[in-house]
C-alpha cells in the first residue's frame, strides 16, 4: 500500500511537472522569437532571396530595381545575370532581380510585394508572373503555410480568407508549439553560434546573386517522361476549366492597384510553354485565359507580355520549367523585347514618395 | 491523423477528458468505439465502413463458429471468415503488383499483354487488422477461446485506434478481457503511458525523420553516391525504421496506456540481438509471433525434419516480406531472412558440436562480434528491402563493398553521428536496465522537466519534410 501510494504521488507529481515543464518551455520559445520575428526569419525561402536582394543593392546602390516576382517558372527560367545591363555597375542601368519562390500565386505575390516595400525594397518595374492553368485554382488563404505568416501578413491575408478566424486560429495554433513553428530559425541561430552546425536542412541547388536558381537538372527521357506526366496531371484542371477564381483575381487586381499606388510599373507575364503543354489546353478554358488578361491589361493599363512561344520544346525540363538553355533563351529575349521598352517607360514615370508602414497596411486595395 | 500532429493530440485531449469523466464502462467502451471510426474516418470514410462491415461480419461468423458442433459447417465458415479477410488483402494491396507481374512475365515469354492497373486507395493498416481478425476466428475455430458476444467489444478489439493502423498486431485472448475490465484511474499508469509517447515521439521525430535525411536522397539516386554515403545510408536507413516502427509503437502504447489498456510491447532491442533467430524474437514481435502460430506451427514447425523446417521458414519469411509490401525487393527481403534463418539452424547445430567453438561464440567478444555480424547483415538486406527494385538493389550494394568514388552525404554528418551516438546510448541504457534505474531515481520535477525537453527536443529538430511512419504503408 506505501509502495502503490509513493508510486501515484511520484506518477502525479512527474505528469503535473512535465505539462508544466512543457508549457513553460513553449512560453520561452515564444518570448526568444515573439510577434517580432521578422518576415525574412520565418519564411526561410522569402528570407533567403531577401538577402541576396540587399546584398546586391548594397553593391549596386542607385540602380533601379526591376523585380521578377513569380512562381518556380521564374525562379527557373529568369537568368538576370545574362543580360549585360545586370553586371553594370553604372548607376541608371536597372538591376534585375529573380523573386520567383516556389508555389507563389497571385496571393503570395501580393504578400511578397507588401512585405519588401515594407522593409524599403522600392522596385521601379515589377513583372507579375501569371500562370493561365491555375487562374482558377482558388488560392485560400487559410491554405499557406501559416507558419511562414507575421502578425502583419495576417490583416493583409484575412481579407481573402474564406474564414478569416479559421485564419487566425491556424495561426495562434502554430504558435502554441515555437519550437516546432520556428525551428528552422531557431537552428540557425544555433549554428551561428557554433551548436548544431549543419542541422538545418538546406536546399539542394545553389542560387546566384540575382536569384536565379537550377531547380531541376537536365534528366534523362525516363525521367522527363514521368514529369512531363505529373505536369500534366497537376495542371489538368486548369487546362480545362473556363474561369477566373475570384480570390485570383481580386488579388491580381489589387498588386496592380498597389504599384499604381506606390508609382510602380507593372506588367503582366506569362512564361515560356511547351508547344506539348500548350496542346493539353481545351480551347475554350485557353480563350478565356487570355481574354481575361488582355481585359485585365487594358483595364489596368498594364503591359502583358505573353512568352508562351519564346522557347522551343527541348528547352524544358517538363514541358513549363525551363533548363539553364532555356532560361539562357528566355531571358536574352526577355531582355531585349520587354525589360528594355518598359524600363524606358518606366523612366518616364515619377516614382512617387516611399509609403509608409501604415499606408502598406491599408485594406482599401 | 498521425500520432504527433497537432490534429491528433486535440483529438485525444478530447477523447481522454471524456473518457476518464464518464463513469460508466459501458459508455467507455462506446466512447472509444466511435473515436476509433472517426480516427480511421479522418483518412477515408468509405474504408472505414469497409472496415466496420467485415468486422461485424467476423463477429457473426465466430458467433456460428462457437454453436456448430457439425465439422464440414464450421470449415465452411472458417473459409468464408478467411476468404472475405484475405480477399480484400489482397485485393487491395497486391491486385496491381500480381497484374504487373504477370504482364512482365508475359512480355519475357515474348507475349504481348496490356493489363489494366487498378486505382485503388490503399485501407490505412490493411494488413494488420486483417491479421487480427484471422486470428480471432482460427481461435474460435480451435476453440482456444471463446467468441466475443459482445459486439462493441469485438469491434473495439479490431478498431481500437491506438493500434489500428500499425499495430501491435494483438490477440483477442490478451486484449478482450480488458475490455469487460473495469477501468480506474491511476497517476502511475498515466505516467507510464506518457513516458511510453514521449520516448515514441523523440525516436519518430528527432531520430527517423532526421535519419531520413541522409538515406532518401541516396537511394533515390545511389549511382551518384560514394561508397562512404552509400553505407551512411544504409546506416540511416536501418536506424530510421527502427525508431520509425518502434517509435509509432511506443507511442500506440502510450496512448493506449493513458486510456487504462496494455498493449504487449513489439520490440525488444533486435539491434543487439546475437544472431537472427535471436533477431526475429525482437523485431515485430507481434508479427513473428503471428506467423510462427498461424503458419509457421500448422505447417508442421520444426517438427518434420530439417528441410521441411527450411521449407517453412523459407515459405513464412517470404510471406513476411510480401506482407511489407507488394514489391519483389520485399519479397527478395523474405526470401533473404529464411536462407539466414536455415543458415543460422544448420550453424548452431554444427557449432553446437564443437565445444570450443561454441565457448568462443559465447564469449563477450565472440557475442559483440554475433551481435555486429547480425546487425550489418540485416543493413545490407535492408538495402535490398528499401530500393525501388531488385537492380538497384544490387547496384547499392555492390557500390558499397565495391569501393566508388561519387558525392559524400547529402547533409553535414554531425547530425547523423550524434544522432547515432544518442542511438547507441539508448541501447546500453535500456540494456543494461540503468535507464530505468535512472530515471525512477530522479526527483519527480526533474523527471517531469526531463520528458518535457524531450518533447521540446523532438519538435525542435523535425525536419522541414516531414515524414508519415514507414509501416503506414504496410
Amino acid at each position: 500500500m506505501k509502495r502503490d501510494r509513493r508510486l501515484t504521488l511520484s506518477g502525479r507529481a512527474t505528469v503535473v511537472w512535465c505539462l508544466l515543464g512543457f508549457a513553460g518551455l513553449q512560453l520561452l520559445g515564444l518570448a526568444l522569437t515573439g510577434d517580432c520575428l521578422p518576415a525574412d526569419r520565418i519564411d526561410r525561402p522569402y528570407g533567403e532571396k531577401l538577402a541576396l536582394l540587399e546584398a546586391r543593392r548594397a553593391r549596386d546602390p542607385g540602380r533601379p530595381l526591376v523585380l521578377m516576382l513569380g512562381s518556380s517558372r521564374i525562379y527557373n527560367g529568369v537568368r538576370p545575370g545574362l543580360l549585360s545591363a545586370s553586371d553594370s555597375a553604372t548607376p541608371g542601368t536597372p538591376l534585375l532581380f529573380n523573386f520567383g519562390l516556389t508555389g507563389q500565386g497571385a496571393l503570395q505575390e501580393l504578400l511578397c510585394l507588401r512585405r519588401l516595400l515594407a522593409r524599403g525594397v522600392r522596385p521601379r518595374l515589377v513583372f507579375v508572373e501569371v500562370v493561365p492553368s491555375l487562374l482558377h485554382h482558388k488560392t485560400a488563404a487559410e491554405n499557406l503555410p501559416v507558419e511562414c505568416l507575421t502578425w502583419d501578413d495576417l490583416a493583409v491575408l484575412s481579407r481573402y480568407a474564406a474564414s478569416p478566424a479559421a485564419l487566425y486560429w491556424n495561426w495562434h495554433l502554430s504558435r502554441t508549439a515555437p519550437w516546432f513553428t520556428f525551428r528552422s530559425s531557431f537552428l540557425s541561430r544555433a549554428e551561428r553560434c557554433g551548436v548544431l552546425r549543419g542541422w538545418e536542412q538546406r536546399r539542394a541547388g545553389g542560387v546566384d546573386d540575382l536569384g536565379w536558381g537550377e531547380m531541376l537538372p537536365p534528366c534523362d527521357r525516363a525521367e522527363y517522361e514521368r514529369d512531363l506526366a505529373r505536369a500534366r496531371a497537376d495542371h489538368s484542371r486548369g487546362l480545362q476549366v473556363v474561369g477566373v477564381a475570384p480570390t485570383t483575381d481580386r488579388a491580381l487586381r489589387d498588386l496592380l492597384a498597389l504599384c499604381r499606388r506606390e508609382g510602380i510599373e507593372a506588367a503582366l507575364l506569362v512564361m515560356p510553354e511547351a508547344k506539348v503543354f500548350q496542346s493539353w489546353y481545351a480551347p475554350a478554358a485557353r480563350a478565356a485565359g487570355d481574354a481575361y488578361l488582355r481585359g485585365l491589361s487594358e483595364e489596368k493599363g498594364v503591359a502583358l507580355i505573353d512568352a508562351r512561344d519564346w522557347v522551343p520544346d527541348d528547352e524544358f525540363r517538363d514541358g513549363h520549367h525551363l533548363l539553364a538553355t532555356g532560361a539562357r533563351t528566355f531571358t536574352e529575349r526577355f531582355g531585349r523585347e520587354a525589360l528594355s521598352p518598359l524600363m524606358a517607360r518606366a523612366g518616364r514615370h515619377d516614382p512617387g514618395t516611399p509609403a509608409t508602414r501604415r499606408r502598406l497596411w491599408r485594406t482599401d486595395g | 491523423m498521425l500520432f504527433c500532429s497537432a490534429q491528433f493530440v486535440l483529438f485525444f485531449l478530447v477523447v481522454f477528458a471524456l473518457y476518464w469523466a464518464l463513469p460508466w464502462p459501458r459508455v467507455r467502451v462506446w466512447l472509444l468505439l466511435v473515436a476509433s471510426f472517426v480516427f480511421y474516418a479522418s483518412w477515408s470514410k468509405w474504408l472505414a465502413l469497409i472496415l466496420g462491415v467485415t468486422t461485424v461480419l467476423d463477429y457473426l461468423i465466430a458467433r456460428r463458429l462457437e454453436v456448430s458442433s457439425v465439422p464440414w459447417r464450421r470449415k465452411a465458415l472458417l473459409a468464408v471468415s478467411l476468404t472475405v479477410n484475405l480477399g480484400l488483402l489482397c485485393f487491395f494491396k497486391y491486385a496491381n503488383f500480381f497484374l504487373r507481374s504477370l504482364e512482365e512475365a508475359v512480355r519475357a515469354a515474348g507475349g504481348q499483354a496490356s493489363l489494366p492497373v487498378l486505382e485503388l486507395l490503399l485501407p490505412l493498416g490493411i494488413s494488420f487488422y486483417t491479421f487480427e481478425a484471422i486470428s480471432y476466428t482460427v481461435d474460435v475455430y480451435r476453440r482456444r477461446i471463446r467468441a466475443e458476444r459482445n459486439l462493441a467489444n469485438f469491434m473495439l478489439f479490431i478498431l481500437f485506434f491506438p493500434h489500428l493502423i500499425a499495430g501491435p498486431i494483438v490477440r483477442a485472448r490478451d486484449f478482450l478481457p480488458q475490455v469487460a475490465r473495469r477501468k480506474r484511474w491511476s497517476w502511475g499508469r498515466l505516467h507510464l503511458g506518457l513516458r511510453y509517447f514521449v520516448l515514441g515521439m523523440f525516436k519518430k521525430l528527432a531520430v527517423a525523420d532526421r535519419m531520413a535525411l541522409f538515406a532518401d536522397p541516396v537511394f533515390s539516386d545511389p549511382g551518384r553516391y560514394g561508397t562512404g554515403a552509400l553505407w551512411v545510408a544504409a546506416l540511416a536507413y536501418a536506424v530510421q525504421v527502427y525508431c520509425d516502427f518502434s517509435g509509432y509503437t511506443d507511442m500506440a502504447l502510450g496512448v493506449a496506456h493513458m486510456l487504462g489498456y496494455k498493449l504487449a510491447p513489439n520490440f525488444r532491442l533486435p539491434y543487439l540481438a546475437p544472431n537472427v533467430a535471436e533477431f526475429w524474437r525482437r523485431w515485430h514481435i507481434s508479427l513473428s509471433n503471428w506467423l510462427r502460430d498461424y503458419v509457421f506451427i500448422p505447417l508442421g514447425g520444426s517438427r518434420r525434419g530439417r528441410w521441411r523446417t527450411c521449407l517453412n521458414l523459407m515459405v513464412v519469411m517470404v510471406l513476411g516480406g510480401l506482407w511489407h509490401g507488394a514489391r519483389w525487393p520485399c519479397v527478395a527481403f523474405g526470401a533473404w531472412q529464411g536462407a539466414w534463418l536455415c543458415l543460422h539452424r544448420g550453424f548452431r547445430g554444427w557449432s553446437g558440436r564443437r565445444p570450443r567453438l561454441d565457448a568462443l561464440l559465447r564469449s563477450p567478444l565472440g557475442t559483440v562480434l554475433q551481435v555486429a555480424l547480425t546487425f550489418v547483415t540485416f543493413c545490407c538486406a535492408l538495402v535490398v528491402f528499401r530500393a525501388p527494385t531488385l537492380a538497384d538493389g544490387g547496384a547499392m550494394l555492390a557500390g558499397m563493398f565495391a569501393g566508388r568514388a561519387g558525392s559524400g552525404t547529402p547533409m553535414h554528418m554531425e547530425s547523423f553521428l550524434v544522432l547515432l551516438a544518442v542511438v547507441i546510448a539508448g541501447h546500453a541504457l535500456a540494456a543494461s536496465g540503468l535507464g530505468d534505474r535512472l530515471l525512477a531515481r530522479l526527483p519527480a520535477p526533474l523527471r517531469g522537466f526531463a520528458y518535457a525537453t524531450a518533447m521540446s527536443l523532438a519538435l525542435l529538430l523535425v525536419p522541414e519534410t516531414n515524414k508519415a511512419f514507414i509501416y503506414f504503408q504496410f
